[in-house]
């Protein structure tokens, strides 16, 4: 993993003491709240509807063991005992007080962590794959790019006060398993013919209530020119975005409203007078980078073997464990998503236990993933089913990573000032009934995600079954959208018809599995039998 | 786009804020041009390289705009004075510094609503050294010259 150095270390320290002095100045009065917010929000400080949220940034999704830990004391001192981990990499804290703030961020910089750009229309916290460094189809460790990108945007002076917030994804392996498409920049990381890094720029894609699946920008950007490009596509961004309705302010507006070609102009016109000689340094500063995370790596293990075990813990590694990288070792995911669970919360307590198995089990290293679950990336196969059972004490185990149950959900109308509907009670009608399924047939592969209003936080267009809370005339009501999917095939769902109420919804739900079930062709997945049949069918069973 | 009426800023009750973070109440600055964001594109950047001082406006708290006229103006060699006027906030100062900007001209009642303080203090309670930073005003970057930390780290000057 990347440690900080003294200079990493100063910069954190340098802007937590910046931020309690803005937290004073608003306290005092000196700033107003309008004045205030775009600053609060640069921290990740976001005012909801009970409370003030903290949301704290997870780099690339990496923690070590004392991270999380820090982080479990967090929810416990500072919340009411629990976190809620995102889809972006990050955790919020939807219970805490002004007053606390600035020692939460101390306490985050003691432990190299910080809330810089967790939020304000700036460059937010930079995502990859949550297996980054030990997936078996990686030809690339995404890692290192995504801390030098950390580090440059860190306080960007430019890209502060964008139109828009702006969000960057890297990958580094065959599959997308980092929504990158769905992404303002998106990153494909690959290898050149001398095995130097090189990379696919996609831009534009979001989700929102104008959902872009990301374009092509340019092909096989080398290393060098990477920065000096993000640069001149920001600067134009920054200048011709639009100001004027922040729902038309993200980049994939400009570019729906340009033109991909007009901007790709604009930012060849913008890059001939970028100054080169700033960024002079980058590639040293990626092979400094690239080297803490190369020595991180562990050798191939000899003499490991997956333990027979029972027939639980073998489903369990089936469903929840990924083949590893490197000889001897699993990554497995730890759900967060128990039967009829909020989907992302984890309390203090299992923060604190999963970093113990960490350390135990998994070289001190954990992931967040963008399906809202954790991740141990080095377990040694003989400790599999050991580790299977003290996660099964922590009610953490349960086996539906990848699976229907494993919804995605945002906060919705529980904690949010923009929700339309409730996001929360629906995903654990759902998780209920839909692990009751899963029981009854094994394993059902599709995604299925919630949003509690059209801003999709809950990534609802990018899925399989996807679900949109909205207030019609006083009451609630959920729409479908069907055949959306966030991999490297990245589509919008289509939305089905008129929306559901609360109730109908697990009905309605179960329909639609029946009817992709009784279609489905040989192993067919939910995209590709949706793709070949269409709509119909599926209207057909459900509006009756 | 409008030209400056120096007389009219002239009148101004006015602050200036150096790059240094020094805070003083000299006479208002005289610019050739007062830059607008909205006009930045129809001025074409080669008639403007060649003034000597340049207002850069900002027009409200959420509007970065002028921060890449400026960063687009240095990048393609303008030499001259770039002046931040208009609904800034003290915490934007550095912001303003390190895309290139050599002072801050305040009206007085935006400096007293923040408070005196809060600007003599808004180039001191900030992260002073970035990880990448690009060209700076040619004048305030040898005062400033605190290379930044990629080029610390490998040991290059600025
Ligand atoms: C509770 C406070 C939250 C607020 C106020 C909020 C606000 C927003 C808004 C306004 C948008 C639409 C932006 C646009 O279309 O330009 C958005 C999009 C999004 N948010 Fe949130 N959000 C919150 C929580 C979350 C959570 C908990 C997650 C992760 C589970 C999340 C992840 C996302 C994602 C992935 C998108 C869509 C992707 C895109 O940016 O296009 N947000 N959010
Ligand atoms: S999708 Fe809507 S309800 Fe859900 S977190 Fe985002 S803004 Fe809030």
């Amino acid at each position: 993993m990347y440690a900080y150095d003294q200079y990493d270390q100063a910069f954190v320290e340098q802007r937590a003491a910046e931020f309690r002095e803005q937290i004073e100045r608003r306290l005092s009065g000196a700033l107003s709240e309008d004045e205030f917010k775009p600053l609060r929000l640069q921290n990740g400080l976001y005012l909801q509807l009970h409370a003030y949220m903290l949301r704290v940034a997870i780099p690339y999704g990496a923690l070590n063991a004392r991270q999380l830990r820090v982080l479990g004391d967090l929810a416990d001192r500072y919340d009411k005992g629990y976190g809620h981990f995102t889809t972006r990499q990050n955790i919020q804290y939807n219970w805490t007080k002004l007053s606390d703030v600035a020692d939460m961020i101390d306490a985050l910089a003691s432990v190299q962590m910080h809330a810089i750009q967790t939020s304000g229309n700036c460059i937010r916290n930079v995502t990859t794959d949550a297996y980054a460094g030990v997936a078996g189809d990686e030809w690339l460790d995404p890692r290192p790019s995504a801390e030098l990108l950390r580090q440059w945007s860190s306080l960007h002076p430019e890209f502060a006060f964008l139109p828009r917030k702006f969000k960057i994804a890297v990958l580094g392996a065959a599959q997308d398993r980092a929504a990158m498409k769905f992404h303002d920049i998106g990153l494909w990381a690959k290898l050149d013919a001398d095995g130097q890094p090189q990379y696919d720029i996609w831009v534009g894609g979001g989700q929102g209530r104008t959902p872009r699946v990301a374009r092509l920008f340019q092909e096989a950007v080398p290393l060098a020119d990477l920065l000096p490009t993000l640069d001149a596509m920001l600067r134009v961004y920054n200048l011709a975005g639009r100001r004027d309705n922040k729902y038309k302010a993200r980049i994939k507006i400009l570019i729906d409203e340009m033109g991909i070609e007009p901007y790709r102009l604009a930012v060849v016109e913008e890059l001939a007078r970028v100054d080169r000689d700033a960024f002079a340094t980058a590639v040293g500063e990626y092979q400094r980078i690239a080297a803490q995370f190369e020595t991180a790596q562990r050798p191939a293990l000899q003499g490991q073997k997956v333990p027979e075990g029972s027939p639980e813990f073998r489903a369990w590694l089936q469903q929840n464990g990924l083949t590893h990288k490197v000889n001897g070792y699993a990554a497995v995911s730890v759900s967060l998503k128990t039967k009829g669970a909020i989907p992302g919360d984890a309390s203090g307590a299992q923060m604190r236990a999963v970093a113990d198995l960490a350390e135990r089990y998994s070289a001190g290293e954990i992931r967040v993933s963008h399906r809202q679950n954790l991740v141990l990336p080095w377990v040694k196969l003989n400790d599999l089913e050991t580790l299977y059972h003290a996660l099964l004490e922590q009610d953490l185990a349960e086996a539906n990573v990848g699976l229907v149950s494993d919804i995605i959900a945002c906060p919705g109308l529980d904690y949010c000032a923009l929700a339309t509907a409730r996001s929360i009670p629906v995903a654990q009608a759902l998780s209920l009934r839909l692990r009751e399924r899963e029981r009854r047939q094994g394993p059902i592969e599709a995604s299925l995600n919630i949003s509690g209003c059209i801003n999709a936080c809950g990534h609802h267009h990018a899925a399989n079954i996807g679900i949109l809370g909205l207030n019609r005339s006083e009451s609630e009501t959920y729409q479908i959208s069907l055949g959306g999917r966030a991999d490297e095939g990245a589509k919008v769902g289509d939305i089905l018809g008129p929306g559901f109420s609360q109730d109908q919804v697990p009905d309605v739900v179960e329909t639609l599995l029946d009817t992709w079930q009784s279609l489905r062709e040989d192993g067919e997945d939910f995209s590709q039998t949706y793709d070949r049949v269409g709509k119909q069918p599926f209207k057909e069973a459900v509006y009756v | 786009m409008s030209d400056l009426s120096v007389n009219e800023t002239s009148s101004l009750l006015g602050w200036r804020l150096d790059a240094s973070g020094a805070l003083s109440q000299p006479p208002a600055p005289t610019l050739d041009l007062l830059l607008e964001p909205d006009a930045a594109e129809d001025l074409g950047l080669d008639n403007l390289l060649h003034l000597s001082a340049i207002g850069l406006v900002f027009k409200t708290p959420h509007d970065g705009r002028s921060f890449s006229l400026a960063r687009r103006l240095r990048n393609a060699g303008f030499q001259g004075q770039l002046i931040g006027l208009g609904r800034l906030m003290p915490d934007q100062a550095r912001h303003s510094v390190q895309s290139g900007l050599d002072a801050l001209w305040l009206e007085d009642d935006l400096v007293q609503r923040h408070g005196i303080r809060a600007w003599q203090n808004a180039l001191n309670v900030v992260v002073g050294s970035l990880y990448n930073q690009q060209r700076l005003s040619a004048e305030v970057a040898p005062r400033l010259a605190a290379p930044d930390i990629w080029r610390r780290r490998h040991n290059k000057a600025a």
